[in-house]
């Protein structure tokens, strides 16, 4: 749509075996560069983001540039994950950081934040008069279609990961009926949810319990 | 100006209580945008996040712009925008500057073991969002509540369980899927 199309940050520098992550020597002004149009280029072409952009970023700065390690980037996603925010900013605050401090953060920041800005800011100002019209509607209503398969989808595959004994059934349970039936925020299901977490971990006798429900309970 | 920072702190506030990114902030969206501050209807809302997802950009920056923008033009979605990316911006660079306190500590994982499924109940209502203004032409409470006709949109099943069956067999790159998926409602208008 836009001409914000990256230039490929494909300076052929991969001297092989370059010594383990010496992201120091390469010079600041450089690496700002490279995390910029490398997080560019994530951004514009993830489309609804998350872990797909992991291995783009893992050729980009660990077998490409040898600044990070896998290590670091397990790391990074075990972090990213424990924290709020939408998961490309995250991702970008962090292995930008890490390549080249705070500099590196808002370099990063700044790639991803650019072409959903640019882009959106043009078909915002399309998608105003394109409403109403039929065709358009029905368009839209394949995609709201796509997007509710899509999101089951994601949720089948969170569950299986995160539904282990009876307390987490009960709180996705609970989170689900509350925020699917109910006018209550979003936000106060999210701190209460924390909240229980912590409980759990405090009073002993509520973990005694959860195993023996989670014993009972099929 | 203070609506701008309205904006500002809106999105700030939804970021700050978005964990898992991506569609675990649409009954996040949901609740502040359209229950609260009434910004859109609930269509509107839907074909929002249809949007977000059609073009380049994670979902969640994406939305900010165009409730900003919508709001109050380009200033409104920079800041918007904005609004998003600042707890990242705080709390990721604290969070990696004590990288492996920040791992271990015990009460956020005990935090975190209660919010992982909450955010797995946010994206299932999340779920049911879409599928009311897809799948379901009504809003779904209007089965228990029978003064209401309640109606199945035909063209939104075909499509949902094509893209289903499509996921779960040649599983192609999502903007061919999201594509196919809008062009097929484009098909099934015209019949």
């Amino acid at each position: 749509m836009t001409s914000n199309n990256p230039t490929p940050p494909a300076r052929p520098d991969d001297t092989p075996e370059a010594a383990k992550p010496h992201p120091e020597q390469v010079p600041l002004m450089q690496r700002l560069r490279v995390l910029f149009w490398v997080f560019l280029g994530i951004s514009a072409f993830s489309l609804g983001g998350g872990l797909a952009m992991l291995p783009i970023m893992s050729r980009e700065f660990v077998s490409k540039r040898h600044w990070l390690t896998d290590d670091d980037m397990v790391d990074s996603v075990a972090v990213m994950q424990s924290l709020p925010g939408i998961i490309a900013t995250n991702m970008a605050v962090l292995i930008g950081w890490r390549i080249a401090g705070i500099p590196g953060a808002l370099a990063a920041t700044a790639g991803v934040f650019l072409p959903p800005f640019v882009v959106i800011l043009v078909i915002a100002a399309l998608f105003r008069q394109l409403t109403g019209n039929p065709a358009v509607d029905d368009i839209f209503l394949g995609v709201r279609a796509a997007i509710c398969a899509l999101i089951l989808l994601t949720a089948v595959k969170l569950g299986r990961q995160i539904l282990k004994g009876a307390y987490e059934i009960v709180v996705a349970f609970l989170s689900f009926v509350i925020l699917a039936f109910s006018p209550v925020d979003a936000i106060w299901v999210i701190i209460l949810a924390g909240l229980s977490g912590l409980a759990m971990a405090i009073i002993p006798a509520l973990r005694l319990k959860k195993t023996q429900t989670g014993a009972k309970t099929p | 100006m203070k609506q701008l920072l309205n904006l500002y702190f809106l999105f700030f506030k939804i970021s700050l209580f978005t964990f898992g990114g991506g569609y675990a902030m649409v009954p996040l969206f949901q609740s502040e945008l359209v229950t609260k501050h009434q910004f859109l209807s609930l269509d509107a809302f839907a074909n929002m996040v249809a949007l977000a997802q059609m073009t380049p950009g994670p979902i969640g920056m994406n939305s900010a712009t165009y409730i900003g923008y919508d709001q109050a033009g380009v200033l409104g979605a920079f800041l918007a925008t904005l609004g998003v990316v600042t707890p990242s911006l705080v709390l990721t660079m604290a969070a990696a500057a004590g990288i492996n306190r920040w791992k271990n500590s015990p009460a956020l994982k005990a935090a975190l073991s209660g919010i992982r499924p909450a955010v797995l109940g946010l994206i299932a209502a999340a779920v049911i969002f879409f599928a009311e203004a897809s799948v379901f032409e009504t809003p779904l409470c209007f089965l228990w509540q029978k003064s209401q006709n309640f109606c199945l949109c035909w063209q939104g099943i075909v499509i949902f369980a094509a893209v289903i069956a499509v996921e779960l067999t040649i599983k192609p790159n999502l903007i061919i899927t999201v594509a196919g998926a809008g062009a097929l409602g484009w098909l099934l208008g015209l019949v």
